[in-house]
């Protein structure tokens, strides 16, 4: 993949991120603390949030193509990346000082990461889908099977 | 044998269909011949010479600065740049996959989701390719004929 695919990429999960990001802080903010209200500046945490996430992936991009295991590897390492970033980010800001917030905030990272992983599998599946469909069609008019 | 020969029209691939009880030892001469009247590639395994057919390669890969054409169960080298291969052949069931790698359309058994928006192309023999993202929209249209 080519670098500006890669930024493509990110922008999608950029937005994806973002969403689920702004999910997880209203369901975390109604069971701790449901009466806490915010300014407008709040609006801005989740983007915060989703850019701090998106810069973590850029430890998966490679100029070479990586092997399914080299991009396991790769994919647990950009999880902890984005575990430290978010939970210093937001210990040094004050946001999340509580020992159960800390732990909640990790556990949802590890849940987001996983939700954005399992959409974007289901799309590739789709494609997926379609292209074994075609395929298909492709061998059965081709007249060169041998 | 009855023989049937029919002319079809130059839009459609000609083609040579045998019908037969079994798969006998003059059935396999007749495949062979026809097979030889095909493209064959000059390939070299144990520096030795080979003809490689076309339609028998699964994917060539090129591995630092060699290329490789992968077979059933074999192994060739070939003295060929990947995009020289890729102009000559590219029409006739070879796509380009990823950038080291070109493969036959005609081997691949399916194709599945891998990380990272890439896609694994199980092949006929097992093997398994590796289809990177920036292909996909151009396989996606090339195999649009076959539908």
């Amino acid at each position: 993949m080519n670098f500006n695919d890669f930024l493509k990429k990110c922008l999608m999960n950029f937005f994806i991120i973002v969403t689920c990001v702004s999910v997880v802080i209203g369901i975390i903010g109604l069971i701790y603390e449901p009466n806490r209200r915010f300014g407008y500046e709040a609006y801005f945490s989740p983007l915060i949030f989703g850019a701090i996430s998106t810069i973590s992936s850029f430890v998966t991009y490679s100029k070479k193509e990586l092997t399914v295991r080299q991009m396991i590897f790769r994919n647990v390492l950009q999880l902890l990346v984005l575990e430290c970033l978010i939970l210093i980010t937001g210990y040094s800001f004050g946001i999340m000082k509580d020992k159960m917030i800390l732990t909640s905030v990790a556990l949802s990272i590890v849940i987001v990461f996983i939700i954005v992983h399992i959409i974007s599998w289901l799309l590739d599946f789709k494609t997926a889908v379609i292209l074994n469909d075609s395929l298909k069609a492709y061998q059965r008019n081709d007249s060169n099977t041998p | 044998m009855k023989i049937n020969v029919e002319m079809i029209d130059k839009k459609k691939e000609e083609q040579l269909l045998i019908q037969c009880y079994e798969v006998t030892q003059q059935i396999d001469e007749i495949i062979n011949f026809v097979k030889s009247r095909e493209t064959s590639l000059t390939a070299y395994c144990d520096s030795q010479i080979h003809f490689v057919y076309l339609q028998d390669i699964y994917y060539i890969e090129a591995v630092d600065n060699k290329i490789f054409a992968y077979l059933e169960s074999r192994v060739y080298e070939l003295k060929i740049k990947l995009y020289e291969f890729e102009e000559l052949y590219g029409e006739r069931n070879f796509f380009r996959c990823s950038k080291s790698v070109i493969v036959n359309l005609m081997k691949i058994e399916f194709i599945k989701p891998a990380l990272n928006g890439r896609f694994m192309a199980t092949l006929n023999n097992s093997e398994k390719v590796i289809i990177s993202r920036q292909y996909v929209t151009e396989l996606k249209e090339r195999l649009k004929g076959g539908l």
